[in-house]
């Protein structure tokens, strides 16, 4: 390959997502900025002198911080024992167990609000703290758990021939080195559950609201657009300090790991004290990511005369007129095919971003500019692709393919996050050893770069399958009313009073579990290191 | 080469004949990895040429120019099995993959894994990985095979298996090979001439046993581990024959009860077949003027402290450059 055909391939690379970056997602943030700040064609900072001043507004902003906070550090508290377990310990299922902790990342925040619901655990801020951690467990035992699996034992056994007993040498050595990793957990839980969406919509209730639901009932129930282009600018502040500290704490580590699992460093459980901790942790774990899920497939099954198959029966017989404006058949295909299309988008444009950031310099700069719709939020990118996309060249709100676009967009951010470790990790000896061997730099990257990223990329498709299946904040925004997803149809079935209704709704929810649990499954499957970072 | 203002290698002239084994011998830092990537071309030199038949490499990317390397930490393709690794090279300069795959097969036979076909580069032990990566870089029959301290990671009795056996598999397959290390066994054992670096030059290169034999410059001797003594006073001029710095090998060194040399054992170490014994030999004011070490058969040799006299035997005694010929007293 000339040189001059490899700049246009490397352009081609930090282009096209960039390009996508822009008209998707730049284009309609900037758009809200513009509706909240000068609504007429002139700034008036009235909406959002208004929003800051507005009591209740400023309440729902306190809210919002207080409640990320009690999130984090309660994720935080009850996930670091965790990855210790699950990262350091050797116990038999234990590759089981670290594969299942990821499910509920992925699941819709709708299906764990309505099996929360179904746990008689009403609307209430500790329901919602609970829930946060419920889905947020998994970042931290990932992320922790990923750094510390790959900490050299020997350096704590130093410590302690050195004099150290066991806990000292845990704090002055363990600790600092996980440092980074803590902190970088503990900035991304704050980011999700700042900016979490269905948990609070259907855990919430009507006194508990954050800037996320707020911006949603402006739009969609009192139709004032401009207090919600307000309400999101100011999130959007808020999220790009978060994004920014985020980017400090986690840093770039460029480590050259070895491609293979850092099953080295664990070792069996050995004495009385280690292995009630490990059970304790366990158990916890079990209650925690089970119990919601076995009461939500549980109560799917029962019926107003006992258990039977009656709900998902149901499903299928609501007819129009009522909530469905259609069969729970389509709903799942929507689904299904949305998630297909979102997965190739953000394979493409996630991909060829994860090889560019590879081989760039400027690398923290694209990776950040990526994960930033990751921290704005699925409504405010529903929100903006509404306002924003509605005039030629650029009119698709009636296009079906907004839905998986926005989706896509949600999910690139884990796409590139799954894709630049394993590449980063790819030693550069292999590509200089297949230079002596006689292979051209084209025929290198297909020999060397490309087989060990398809493999990445293949867990990062599956991820973005499931995040797409699930994603909520957007698509309710987006999808139209005869092509709902089935987190919509869930949703609109938990609006209406009736057994009947819920029954259906946790029907439908446990399809939707069923099918992110697959596919969650065969992506954990498939790994090929533990690069365990999102 | 120059990094910044380090001079990596500097003023090397080595010239590789069809078939010939040249080993190049340097302490750790001597510039050995560097001069086998600027040759291979995956960093440009500063300066200086590398010649295949006479023709400038300098114009080929490293993939067109038909040289072997092999790792020191082998760099195997780990996505890849055994076979896969071995027909790499193979592949590349086309051919069908049968043709391909049937080569290293062959090669894999000639170097002790036949039938590890199919088994992942991760499960191999060290041997078994270094075998699979010098398979790996034999097999394309490159014009000149390079090895980068193959041996290094392997325990003493497995190394000296594996240089005999490198040895003799390079010769029969006639392919010319730039060895380089810095274990003297190593190196000694399988060039057909051996090349001392240091500070990335050359400081004599020779055949083993006039390398060995006659080490032209101090830095060689005492690599070699030869005594480096400057005969400056009268007693050492008559004893070894010359003035200035000179090279005195350790067995040419002996305890003598009558010796002409006096001085005191300072430290004594056991080397399987001999001792190696360090005495400070003293002036004729007493103080002390040079330490050599002595290769002492004697299985009870004299004890720390203990005064000795020392025999020079002039067979044992090189010339360094700057020394002159004492005359005869």
């Amino acid at each position: 390959m000339t040189s001059r055909a490899a700049q246009l391939a490397r352009a081609a690379m930090i282009g096209v997502p960039l390009a996508f970056l822009a008209v998707f997602f730049v284009y309609p943030v900037v758009t809200i900025i513009g509706r909240g700040l000068w609504p007429d064609g002139t700034i008036d900072l009235g909406p959002i002198a208004d929003v800051v001043t507005d009591p209740s507004l400023r309440q729902v902003a306190w809210f919002t911080v207080w409640q990320a906070t009690l999130s984090t550090v309660l994720t935080l508290a009850v996930g670091i024992p965790a990855a210790y377990v699950l990262a350091r310990t050797r116990f038999p299922g234990s590759g089981l167990v670290r594969s299942l902790v990821v499910v509920p990342f992925v699941l819709p925040t709708v299906v764990v609000g309505s099996a929360f619901l179904a746990l008689g655990i009403g609307p209430s801020l500790g329901a919602i703290l609970v829930a946060h951690l419920f889905f947020n467990y998994a970042v931290v035992v990932r992320t922790v758990g990923g750094l510390w699996a790959h900490l050299d034992p020997r350096q704590e056994d130093a410590a302690r021939m050195l004099g150290a007993s066991r806990v000292r040498a845990f704090t002055a050595v363990t600790l600092p080195a996980l440092r980074p990793a803590i902190l970088a957990a503990a900035a991304i839980v704050f980011l999700f559950t700042f900016t979490s969406f269905g948990v609070v919509l259907v855990l919430g209730g009507p006194t508990h609201s954050t800037l996320e639901t707020e911006v949603y009932r402006q739009t969609a129930q009192l139709l004032d657009l401009q207090t919600a282009a307000a309400l999101s600018i100011v999130q959007l502040l808020a999220v790009l300090v978060l994004l920014v500290v985020t980017e400090r704490l986690s840093g770039h580590r460029v480590v050259a790991l070895t491609l293979r699992g850092a099953t080295a460093t664990a070792r069996r459980v050995r004495g009385l004290g280690e292995r009630v901790f490990v059970a304790g942790n366990l158990a916890l774990a079990l209650i925690l990511l089970g119990a919601p899920i076995a009461v939500l497939v549980a109560r799917s099954f029962e019926t107003s005369y006992g258990i039977g198959v009656d709900n998902y029966r149901a499903l299928g017989e609501l007819q129009s007129g009522s909530v469905l404006f259609v069969p729970p058949e389509d709903a799942i295909l929507n689904s299904l095919e949305y998630a297909v299309v979102a997965m190739c988008l953000a394979l493409v444009v996630g991909g060829l971003a994860a090889f560019a950031i590879v081989r760039t310099r400027r690398a923290g700069a694209i990776d950040a500019a990526l994960t930033l719709p990751l921290g704005v939020s699925a409504v405010t990118v529903g929100f903006g692709f509404l306002i924003a996309l509605d005039e030629p060249p650029l009119d698709l709100r009636s296009e079906w393919i907004l839905v998986p676009i926005a989706q896509a967009l949600v999910a690139i951010p884990f796409v590139v996050r799954l894709t630049t470790p394993v590449l980063r990790a790819i030693d550069p000896r292999l590509r200089e050893a297949a230079a002596t061997l006689g292979a051209p730099p084209r025929r290198v990257w297909r020999e060397i770069d490309l087989p060990i990223a398809s493999r990445a990329l293949a867990v990062a498709g599956g991820f973005a399958f499931a995040i797409a299946l699930g994603e909520f904040g957007a698509t309710v925004f987006l999808a139209r009313p005869d092509r709902p997803t089935l987190p919509v149809v869930i949703y609109r079935l938990l609006g209406q009073p009736g057994s009947t209704t819920f029954g259906a709704a946790m029907a439908a929810s446990t399809i939707l579990l069923i099918l992110a649990a697959i596919s969650m499954v065969v992506v954990e499957r498939a790994r090929v290191a533990d690069t365990g970072v999102f | 080469m120059r990094y910044g203002d380090v001079v990596a290698v500097d003023d090397l002239d080595v010239t590789v004949a069809d078939g010939e084994i040249v080993s190049v011998l340097g302490p750790s830092g001597s510039g050995k990895s560097t001069l086998l990537r600027a040759i291979a071309g995956l960093e440009p030199p500063t300066s200086g040429r590398v010649l295949r038949d006479g023709a400038d490499l300098a114009v080929l990317p490293p993939h067109r120019r038909d040289l072997g390397l092999m790792f020191q930490d082998h760099a195997l393709f780990p996505h890849r099995d055994v076979l896969g690794n071995v027909a790499f090279g193979l592949r590349m300069r086309g051919g069908s993959r049968r043709d391909a795959e049937r080569d290293a097969r062959d090669m894999l036979e000639r170097v002790g894994l036949g039938g590890y076909d199919r088994r992942s580069i991760t499960q191999l032990s060290g041997g078994e990985q270094q075998r699979v990566a010098l398979a790996r870089a034999l097999a394309p029959a490159p014009a000149l095979l390079m090895l980068d301290e193959p041996l290094g990671a392997l325990d003493r009795q497995l190394r000296e298996q594996l240089v005999t056996e490198l040895g003799a598999l390079c010769r029969s397959l006639g392919q010319s090979v730039l060895f380089v290390t810095h274990d003297h066994d190593e190196a000694f054992g399988i060039g057909d001439r051996v090349a001392i670096l240091h500070d990335g030059r050359v400081e004599q290169i020779g055949d083993p046993g006039e390398v060995w034999g006659a080490p032209a410059t101090a830095f060689v001797a005492a690599f070699l581990g030869w005594n480096v003594v400057d005969a400056s006073d009268s007693a050492l001029e008559e004893q070894v024959g010359h003035r200035g710095v000179v090279a005195v090998r350790p067995d040419a060194l002996s305890l003598s009860p009558t010796g002409p040399l006096d001085g005191v054992v300072v430290t004594r170490t056991f080397r399987r077949d001999h001792w190696l014994v360090r005495v400070e030999l003293g002036g004729p004011t007493g103080a002390a003027v040079t330490a050599v070490d002595l290769a002492v058969g004697d299985p009870q040799p004299p004890t720390v402290g203990a005064r000795v006299c020392v025999r020079v035997d002039r067979d044992g005694v090189v010339a360094l450059p700057g020394a002159a010929r004492a005359p005869e007293a």
